[in-house]
């Protein structure tokens, strides 16, 4: 399976934060895949020196590792067609890497300003959920205001799985991964992890496994 | 308006690099420094990672020049010291936990300066992992 080199047409786009082409720290999506593309050299300053690319870059790279056994359910039963699923995983990765709004951390005293962002947040969360196995994480969203200690959050995450996984034991363990990580790494009061299977893919059928793909 | 040591900014660059945690120290956002800034004689202390250490040329601030991305920001303000540090941390410590140390840290290194009365610190984690 390749990156499909056809424009990536935006998805839904989160209210509380703009979207246009620098949104990550003045690069896009496409130029980060580009950037993956030539093993990032010749190394670019702006891209390596920007967490939000960083983050984006190590979800590309996991996507591409993971997509690489994997082949959509649907091409199976019907002809070829654009890879439109992987578009939008790469589109949602760079939507999601983005700085975002400021999650605060506790301290006592007033004069501290300490916070984590969200696209940390949201990239420890796609982290957690590809870290599961036959799981590659499409979309994540933080619902509620972040920004207010105590206020209740909830985790919407979509997530591919392969096919021949039992689906509430795999989404269950990206719950429980994910839960793992924000008690772990911050101060969030969560009051739902919602998984959503948006995708059943198949393993890529390897020559001498006696299925004609398409 | 408080005057900051020249190499304050380097120090404290050192200090945040080597709290248990901390990863990476990214680059303070460019900053466009406007004539406004140099009429009320702001005065704003940079680190430049390639040179290691030489605070950046306040003339810069006085042309309204884009200052290029630095990586920890010391400015003195009305109030005391503002200082403003993003970090990425290791998924091994607690993100929360490892910011905290980071502001104790540059905390401890001002009142030893002198510089702790009022001082705002600012840290953000951008990268876990």
């Amino acid at each position: 399976m390749t990156f499909s080199d056809e424009p990536i047409v935006p998805r839904r786009v989160d209210s509380t934060e703009p979207a246009g082409s620098d949104d990550l720290d003045g690069h896009t999506i496409e130029e980060l895949s580009d950037y993956l593309d030539h093993n990032c050299l010749p190394a670019i300053a702006s891209i390596d020196e920007s967490p939000a690319c960083q983050i984006a870059l190590e979800a590309l790279g996991r996507l591409r590792t993971i997509s690489l056994g994997m082949l959509e359910a649907e091409a199976l039963a019907e002809a070829p067609r654009d890879e439109s699923w992987i578009s939008g995983i790469i589109n949602s990765i760079g939507r999601d890497a983005r700085a975002g709004r400021n999650i605060p951390v506790h301290h006592p005293s007033p004069t501290a300003h300490l916070t984590i962002t969200e696209g940390a947040v949201r990239g420890m969360i796609r982290a957690a959920g590809d870290a599961v196995g036959g799981v590659l994480v499409g979309s994540c969203r933080l619902t509620g205001d972040v920004t207010v200690p105590g206020e209740p959050i909830s985790v919407d995450v979509e997530v591919s799985v392969l096919w021949g996984t039992r689906i509430t034991e795999v989404a269950d363990s990206v719950r429980k991964a994910i839960y793992t990580e924000l008690l772990k790494h911050t101060e969030l009061t969560i009051s739902a992890i919602n998984v959503t299977v948006h995708d059943v893919l198949f393993h890529r059928a390897e020559p001498d496994d006696g299925i004609e793909l398409p | 308006m408080t005057t900051l040591p020249s190499d304050l900014a380097a120090d404290l660059a050192v200090i945040v690099g080597t709290v248990p945690g901390v990863q990476v120290l990214y680059s303070a956002r460019p900053v466009l420094l406007d004539s406004a800034a140099a009429v009320v004689g702001k005065t704003v202390e940079f680190l430049t990672p390639t040179v290691g250490g030489t605070a950046g040329d306040s003339s810069d601030a006085a042309g309204g020049d884009i200052v290029l991305p630095q990586t920890v920001r010391v400015e003195s303000t009305d109030d005391g010291v503002d200082v403003n540090v993003r970090i990425g941390v290791s998924d091994h410590e607690s993100a929360a936990d490892v910011c905290r140390r980071v502001h104790d840290e540059i905390s401890q290194h001002l009142l030893h300066s002198g510089l702790g009365e009022g001082a705002a610190i600012t840290v953000s984690v951008a990268r876990i992992g």
